[in-house]
């Protein structure tokens, strides 16, 4: 395979992927759309798998087309109300949607991967068939083999076009190759034609559309070219496959600005270094500290990309779980043009989905006991998106039958996740859904009840520096309050010093800070060593060096308590001094450092010096479980 | 990156206490005076540190206990910081001097005659023989078991 086929059929799956990821949401909304809007959705999909069939063929993968053409012709009778709308075609072509994507994927790793997509055209076909006696008399079943045999070639100069601009070579091959085929039927030249404008109507009306949806979003800019379902495999492929993601050029062009500008400033410092008043450098220096600070926010601004994809994956996952289920779920999103960073996105991806099956399968009821106990038949789920202060905020709310916090308890004692007797309060109970191993199934279904999703949530939000909140209401529903640090690359920390060393905490995970010397600590309390007592709960202490296996001289009654709140119970870890708060820019791993358990990275100190950034929560997490072992309850906030 | 060439037969001659010890020269990416170094807990008693070499942290290995030199208290002051190339990530090594670069004839190096059990057979690969005096040729990577602390740049910003 020459360097130019591999580049061209490379393109193709990363355009196919963009295509599919954007028309993806139109299958979900094919179902509830009105009637008008679903001639506009279909003309779309139309449009997808038209696309797709004549540039796959054209870069030479004939599964593909094989596929789209079944599916291309599927979605035309249905535009022309041959076959009526049913959600058993919906799902058909959700799947054939689902396959075109896992096609894609694997052709990504090998081009000459082949596949059997017997069983979903067979599915089409036998959909297609009892329709075939009404088809209208010119449409034989001739005249339309031909028809897409020419369209092909037509949309072969389309592809080329938009993928090679640069290069003619092929544009012109399959020209030619277009004209022979007209020249040899002449009969049907006319009826092409008039196709051919009739597609040349809807490649123009196609931009329109873009255009619209993007204006809300710019998410013609921002899309992520990959798929998230990829992930795992991308994972273990990361070395060889960067990651790519799409960047507005005005972005770019802002942040080129600044640099220059930076860079003019920085002549015009060195000029003033050696000038007798020192009035200009220090106004030099407040300048350059704006514009770095503006940069950094530029370039971060980079990584941030519109949560819409997401949200239509997520759309699926309700559909199809409530489909699944015989539930009938109305899903409401708010705040879907947001923008985050594409760490914390793709970290989101997984926690929402659990979320959501969740809403579905236990959440909501079935139709006739919504009706029963007087609710609409008709479920609510909503998801919102929105920010608060330095964090992303996404709410999940459901209108079900709520947790039932004495069954959960009654399934906890049964799994034996807490003792018959241990007292806990209603949130404490509730954080059990989280607990790995838990669920309130009995069986494990397809959708949930193996009791892995909520711990993934729980770990993959904390992973990411978030919290979890859930609360409940028994009959009217549940709501799930994730928090999350809008970037992970930058945070606010808080640097503290044990007796040797400099360490940095991030603030999000502090609590409060409680200088010792007026506070009354008790040392030496069996299971416990060393606590605290504030405003009225007890909070175990640990000093961070003792954590850190430091030897050093006790620093017992002087130094401050850094208090973090671990499954909601206090525990707090005792530094010598806080030296300050300020903003660290965290940088991974390697160099010869491996990660350890709580150690979140490493980042430079405004003296230079590189510090080690802790995470408590994680340090002091181990400590936790053993006290409670231990039949104690530190810190119960009742 | 900058896998040593087989024709290449320049070495980095470094001393360690009275030892004199080389590696391949390609290896090394620099030499800087030793800098301030960031102790981090509950590491091997071989890691020394981690250091800020304009931006990027280093992780800084200490191994004179590694091959068994006997440190001259006295001399702390000069140390140097052999930065290695490690594909995309780089390590220091504390030495007490870079001596000279060595290019010796091909004749003039050897296999180490070294006891089959000796744990020095892990990362001695050669010694050269100089006017006089014995210089072994260590192979840093599997010295330091590099690629047990394979990077991890991923974690934090994925």
């Amino acid at each position: 395979m020459s360097d130019f086929e591999i580049e061209i059929k490379k393109d193709f799956i990363n355009e196919a992927l963009i295509n599919l990821e954007e028309v993806e949401s139109s299958f979900v909304e094919l179902e509830s759309a009105s009637e008008s809007d679903r001639s506009k959705i279909l003309e779309k999909i139309f449009r997808l798998a038209h696309n797709l069939k004549g540039s796959s063929r054209v870069v030479g993968f004939n599964d593909i087309a094989e596929l789209t053409h079944e599916l291309e012709s599927l979605v035309s009778k249905i535009q022309k109300g041959e076959i009526p709308l049913t959600s058993d075609i919906i799902s058909i072509l959700l799947k054939s949607n689902d396959r075109t994507i896992v096609m894609l994927n694997q052709l990504k790793e090998d081009l000459d991967s082949r596949f059997d997509n017997a069983d979903i055209i067979q599915e089409i076909k036998n959909l297609l068939e009892p329709n075939e006696g009404v088809m209208t008399p010119q449409e034989t079943p001739m005249t339309l083999n031909e028809k897409v045999e020419s369209e092909i070639h037509e949309m072969g100069v389309e592809l080329s076009e938009s993928l090679i601009p640069q290069n003619n070579e092929p544009e012109t091959h399959q020209s030619a190759e277009t004209l022979e085929s007209k020249n040899s039927e002449p009969d049907l030249i006319e009826h092409r034609k008039k196709e051919q404008e009739q597609e040349q109507e809807q490649v123009k009306a196609q931009p329109q559309e873009i255009n619209y949806s993007s204006q809300k979003n710019e998410s013609k800019f921002n899309a992520p070219i990959k798929e998230e379902k990829n992930n795992k495999e991308k994972e273990s492929d990361k070395a060889k496959d960067d990651e790519i993601i799409r960047v507005s050029l005005s972005r770019i062009n802002v942040l080129n600005d600044y640099v220059g500008e930076l860079i003019v400033l920085q002549s015009v410092v060195q000029q003033q270094i050696h000038q007798e008043n020192k009035n200009n450098l220090n106004s030099s220096i407040r300048l350059m500290s704006k514009l770095s600070k503006e940069i950094q926010e530029l370039s971060m601004g980079l990584r941030m990309l519109p949560v819409k994809p997401l949200v239509q994956k997520l759309q699926r996952v309700i559909r199809d779980t409530a489909k699944s289920l015989e539930k009938e779920v109305n899903f409401h999103i708010l705040g879907e043009n947001m923008e985050i960073d594409k760490s914390v996105l793709d970290r989101l991806v997984d926690p929402l989905i659990h979320i959501l099956r969740n809403a579905v399968d236990h959440g909501l009821e079935k139709p006739q006991d919504r009706v029963a106990v007087g609710k609409n038949r008709l479920g609510q789920v909503s998801i919102s998106f929105f920010n608060q202060g330095n964090h992303l905020m996404v709410e999940v709310k459901d209108d079900g039958k709520g947790i039932d916090i004495t069954e959960l308890r009654k399934k906890a004692i049964e799994k034996r996740i807490i003792g018959e007797n241990e007292n806990l309060n209603e949130k404490q109970l509730l954080n059990l859904i989280f607990h790995p191993g838990f669920s309130t199934k009995s069986v494990a279904t397809e959708i949930s009840g193996r009791g892995v999703g909520m711990d993934v949530v729980k770990t993959n939000i904390e992973k990411a520096g978030g919290q979890v909140e859930v609360t409940t209401q028994v009959g009217k529903g549940t709501w799930f309050r994730l928090q999350i640090p809008l970037s992970l690359a930058v945070v606010d920390g808080i640097i503290v010093a044990n007796s040797l060393y400099r360490y940095v905490f991030p603030l999000a995970q502090v609590k409060e800070a409680v200088n010792l010397k007026n506070q009354n600590t008790f040392v030496d309390k069996p299971g416990l060593n060393w606590c605290l007592e504030l405003r009225g709960v007890v909070v175990p202490l640990f000093s961070l060096d003792d954590v850190l296996n430091i030897k050093s001289k006790s620093i017992q009654n002087e130094g401050t308590a850094i208090v973090i709140s671990v499954d909601d119970q206090l525990i707090a870890i005792v530094v010598q001094e806080i030296v300050r708060v300020q903003q660290i820019v965290i940088k991974p791993f390697g160099n010869g450092i491996a990660s350890k358990q709580g150690w979140l990275g490493t980042c430079i100190l405004g003296d230079g010096q590189p510090t080690l950034i802790l995470s408590p929560i994680d340090l002091l997490k181990n400590k936790i479980t053993r006290s409670q072992k231990e039949t104690f309850m530190p810190g119960a906030v009742s | 990156m900058n896998e040593p060439i087989a024709e290449d037969l320049r070495f980095m001659e470094f001393r360690l206490g009275k030892q004199l010890f080389a590696l391949p020269l390609l290896t090394v990416k620099e030499v800087i005076p030793k800098p301030e170094i960031t102790n981090l807990p509950n590491m091997p008693s071989h890691f020394e540190g981690m250091i800020n070499l304009r931006g990027q942290i280093l992780g800084v290995y200490n191994i004179f206990k590694k091959l068994n030199s006997t440190k001259d208290q006295n001399e702390k002051k000069n140390e140097v910081v052999i930065v290695i190339e490690n594909q995309e990530n780089s390590v220091g090594m504390v030495v007490d001097e870079v001596t000279r670069v060595l290019n010796p004839e091909k004749s003039l190096i050897n296999s180490a005659p070294l006891k089959e059990d000796d744990p020095a057979r892990n990362y001695v690969t050669s010694i050269i023989r100089d006017t006089n005096e014995l210089v072994m040729v260590i192979n840093v990577y599997k010295l330091l078991e590099l690629d047990k602390y394979k990077t991890d740049k991923q974690r934090v910003l994925k």
